[in-house]
């Protein structure tokens, strides 16, 4: 029989270890994983990954903010969702190194039902578009953040599927 | 992190999701059972290849806990939901980190599955993260 306590410290490194995961190492790849370039033109290919992403958050927060800005009359919880959605770009861009002075052209779709079915779109491309990166990334903190952000991408789109206009 | 240690951390996580899901399943409504053993067997399978992974690598996977402990009211559906959304996001960290320590082949797996781990969160109720990590925004 195994010992009862050193079963109990066992149950409580288990669940406990797994549940408490907190943003400790997350935060930590993010102030990380961007390694600003050197000056100069020695722009490695190891940031190309990280450059294209940053970018592509620019225009999903454009497009959030075109939807946003032409269909204020949206269900409240729903602007909060979108809101809340748009914000977590904006945490993905600046983890990726990307400027928030950054700007991007986006147009809002002729409705607000084609609009929530447009970031939907968005999002399906987005977390896709990440994965992919984080494949071809030669960097491994590059490769780990763009893992959790495709993941966080990929968990928009139901988050979007519900929302009422 | 090399890659066996990653995939240790990946093993010991499946290994209290499985534990997680067996209790917190059961309590989950007649509605939700299905979202329940879908997400049950994912963990079993992605257990085992995980497992053979560090075998190729030519180490052993760690031993499962004898147990785990889980919230007390975990009979509540609220709860359990919460539980299997807690440890769904916690995992999606764990495996971005196998992804980094991994080549391509297995890094898209490892990739793929945190994905489809945050999905399932948010189908338990869990609210959207920037970077999921754990059971901080599960209702």
């Amino acid at each position: 029989m195994p010992d009862a306590t050193a079963i109990a410290i066992t149950r409580r490194q288990g669940l406990l270890a797994l549940a408490l995961l907190g943003p400790v190492g997350v935060l930590a790849a993010c102030s990380s994983s961007p390694d600003p370039s050197p000056a100069g033109s020695s722009a490695s290919a190891s940031l190309a990954p990280a450059d294209a992403s940053a970018q592509h958050e620019t225009e999903l927060i454009a497009l959030y903010d075109a939807v946003l800005d032409a269909y204020p009359d949206l269900e409240p919880e729903t602007i909060t969702v979108l809101t809340t959605l748009r914000d977590q770009h904006g945490q993905h861009r600046d983890a990726l190194g990307g400027s928030p002075d950054a700007t991007a052209k986006a147009t809002a779709p002729e409705n607000a039902t084609a609009a929530l079915a447009a970031l939907v779109s968005a999002e399906h491309v987005a977390s896709r578009e990440r994965i992919r990166a984080c494949i071809d990334s030669p960097d491994a903190e590059t490769a780990r953040l763009l893992a959790l952000i495709g993941a966080a991408e990929a968990a928009h789109v139901p988050a979007l599927r519900d929302l009422r206009t | 992190m090399n890659a066996t240690e990653a995939w240790a951390a990946v093993v010991t996580g499946e290994d209290a999701a499985i534990y997680a899901y067996s209790v917190a399943g059961a309590q989950v409504a007649a509605g939700s059972r299905q979202r329940a053993v879908a997400g049950l067997t994912a963990h079993q399978s992605n257990r085992s290849r995980a497992a053979a992974l560090i075998t190729e690598l030519g180490d052993d996977p760690p031993p499962a806990a004898a147990g785990y402990v889980l919230p007390a009211d975990i009979a509540t559906a609220k709860v359990a939901r919460a539980t299997m959304a807690g440890v769904d996001n916690a995992l999606v960290a764990i495996y971005a980190d196998a992804a980094a320590a991994s080549g391509a082949d297995i890094r898209r797996w490892a990739a793929r599955t945190a994905a489809e781990y945050a999905v399932r969160a948010i189908g338990w109720g869990a609210d959207p993260q920037a970077f999921p990590a754990g059971p901080a925004s599960a209702q």
